[in-house]
């Protein structure tokens, strides 16, 4: 080990232990990979240091032969930030478990913690606050029973106007955090993407939620094959897709023809289309509102 | 009794992170326990610049700056506030299992002490009992990511296949890598491509196969530094009919006014093509050439629309 080493595992140490209160010797041991005697060394040297010289001026940390305490830090009770790499190799780690793991909300409840670890060219601090004030009047809303007045961008980015629904549970799917409600002018569960919430209002449950009903709602079975690698496109779409080889399928039930048009736009020109003469119809008619409608 | 090297070292960094204003340099040769042993001022000069030099390796940033903000003739040291996390976080002892559990993703590879490094300053734990007899248990990401933090540690070249956004097959590039980031959902790197002698930022997720790492020649480095400017993007405004500020941070641009998203783009035909998703709010686009390619992509989609 290197001095320089040293120095580094010592910064790193006292901020561990602030975090890990009590934490016994042999933990300490094994976190830092060190023997009995080399962590009473570095717990010796780190009672050595400080802003002064004197007793009340040199950090403070009790230990014995089975815990180790840290009375008083002297101001370095803040750890080190992580820097580029070791916050990458992190979220990489995270992200390959969220791979594996069947609780997606708890890994991404981590990742959302690490990101805001991390400097505002990974994460966007201003948005991830409005984000997490958003969560947590959600939240709150579920918790207490009320239900909750919002706006929101519908799949086609249009603004919806205000909605009032009785909350549910938030679900994550893949990198996404997702809304289960009662939509409580149609009596229809509804699914509203976190991010697409754009303002919310609590308001007291007046009632309890109506009994959920299936209304006749018109839906065509529609089904899209295209090349694998344009999945990226369409992850934040939540939409169920299979690929094999290089081969991506979609199958869906439809209701709204302008997010099949979505869908499409997002992949390649030589994606295949299965859906009824009318469908396509409709799709070719939206398109050409589009062309024409540019300026 | 002499003070070591590493005593010395965290009695300035604490003399430092202990004071509200710059102090300086004869001040911290009074007050930093290690410095009175200097027989002269050179030679502290060299031990303070040495120890600064220690701590900035370990990702301790001393700034200079001057002691009164009025005048600049004398000259103080401060920590960087940036050196320390902004918050601390709690993690839950069930996140603390998965912390370490995401840390021993990079076990036996050049990775390993990075990221433990980096889960202790979380305040998370080691999974000491992982090791030897784990498995490797790697996604097909993972492995991607993997040989993208090798190559971009070595500066070597990696020869992948890559489907462009606006492009329908893949197609061979050589690139080395310069950064590795994360905005929104996509990973990106920029890199530098020895075809087209030319920077430019690709899409993890858009990487088709397996990415061959090979050493980078002394030619191919030397290329790198002469065109060390990465093209800078451009921007185009795009108006919608929808509120701008409260729909931006899906889109990725930022609002400019009621209606206009400002947006960041490197190639036409690319960002043409990414637009497409948000057609059914888009009103006009201040670029010709993004123009152009922005109706011509929706006309080839009434073309594949037309087929039965």
């Amino acid at each position: 080990m290197t001095k320089n080493d040293r120095l580094s595992r010592l910064l790193l140490e006292l901020p561990w232990l602030i975090q890990n209160k009590n934490t016994s010797i042999d933990n300490f041991c094994a976190q830092f990979d060190l023997s009995r005697d080399e962590a009473n060394k570095d717990l010796s040297l780190l009672t050595y240091v400080g802003p002064g010289r004197f007793g009340g001026e040199l950090v403070d940390i009790q230990y014995d032969d089975e815990n180790i305490s840290v009375i008083d830090s002297q101001g370095f009770d803040r750890p080190l930030k992580l820097n580029y790499i070791e916050a990458v190799l992190l979220l990489l780690g995270v992200r390959n478990l969220s791979e594996m793991s069947k609780d997606k909300q708890e890994i991404l409840d981590i990742d959302n913690k690490l990101s805001g670890l991390i400097g505002s060219d990974i994460a966007n601090e201003k948005y991830k606050e409005e984000y997490s004030n958003k969560k947590n009047r959600i939240k709150e809303a579920i918790a207490n029973r009320k239900q909750l007045v919002i706006h929101y961008v519908d799949s086609n980015l249009k603004l919806t106007s205000e909605r009032s629904i009785t909350p549910i549970e938030i679900k994550a799917l893949d990198s996404k955090e997702y809304l289960t409600a009662l939509d409580n002018n149609s009596s229809q569960k509804r699914s509203f993407r976190l991010d697409r919430i754009i303002e919310v209002a609590l308001v007291p449950l007046e009632a309890s939620p109506q009994e959920i009903t299936q209304n006749d709602i018109y839906s065509e079975k529609i089904s899209v094959r295209t090349k694998s690698w344009n999945a990226s496109n369409i992850l934040d779409l939540n939409i169920p897709y299979t690929i094999s080889g290089d081969e991506l399928q979609i199958e869906m039930d439809l209701i709204d023809p302008e997010f099949l048009l979505e869908i499409i736009l997002r992949l390649d020109i030589k994606t295949e289309i299965m859906c009824s003469k009318k469908m396509k119809s409709n799709l070719q008619k939206m398109l050409n509102d589009r062309i024409e409608a540019i300026l | 009794m002499s003070v070591s090297k590493s005593e010395r070292i965290l009695n300035l960094f604490f003399v430092l992170i202990n004071s509200k204003r710059p102090i300086p340099r004869h001040e911290i040769r009074q007050r930093v326990n290690g410095y009175e042993e200097c027989e002269s001022e050179t030679a502290f000069e060299r031990m303070f610049e040495r120890d600064k030099d220690e701590l900035r390796n370990t990702g301790i940033k001393i700034d200079t700056v001057p002691v009164d903000p009025l005048f600049d003739d004398e000259l103080g040291y401060q920590v960087d506030s940036k050196t320390f996390l902004t918050k601390t976080v709690e993690w839950t002892p069930s996140e603390r299992a998965i912390l370490s559990l995401a840390s021993t993703t990079w076990h036996r590879t050049e990775f390993e002490n990075l990221a433990k490094s980096a889960t202790l300053k979380t305040g998370g734990s080691i999974n000491v009992k992982s090791s030897d007899e784990s498995t490797e248990n790697y996604s097909g990401e993972l492995l991607k990511f993997r040989s993208i933090m090798r190559s971009l540690n070595s500066k070597s070249i990696m020869d992948f296949r890559y489907v462009s956004f606006d492009d329908n097959e893949p197609k061979s590039r050589q690139v080395i890598p310069k950064k590795l980031y994360r905005q929104g959902d996509n990973w990106y790197f920029d890199a530098y491509e020895l075809i087209s002698t030319t920077w430019k930022t690709y899409q993890t997720s858009r990487i088709v196969g397996e990415i061959v790492i090979k050493p980078a020649s002394v030619i191919e480095l030397n290329l790198l530094k002469k065109d060390n400017n990465q093209t800078l993007p451009r921007t185009v405004q795009v108006e919608i009919n929808q509120n701008a500020s409260l729909i931006s941070h899906i889109t990725g641009g930022i609002a400019i006014g009621d209606r206009t998203i400002d947006f960041k783009f490197f190639d036409e035909k690319s960002f043409a093509k990414y637009l497409l998703r948000f057609s059914p709010i888009i009103v006009s686009i201040d670029n010709e050439a993004i123009r152009e390619h922005y109706k011509n992509y929706l006309k080839d989609f009434m073309e594949v629309l037309s087929h039965d």
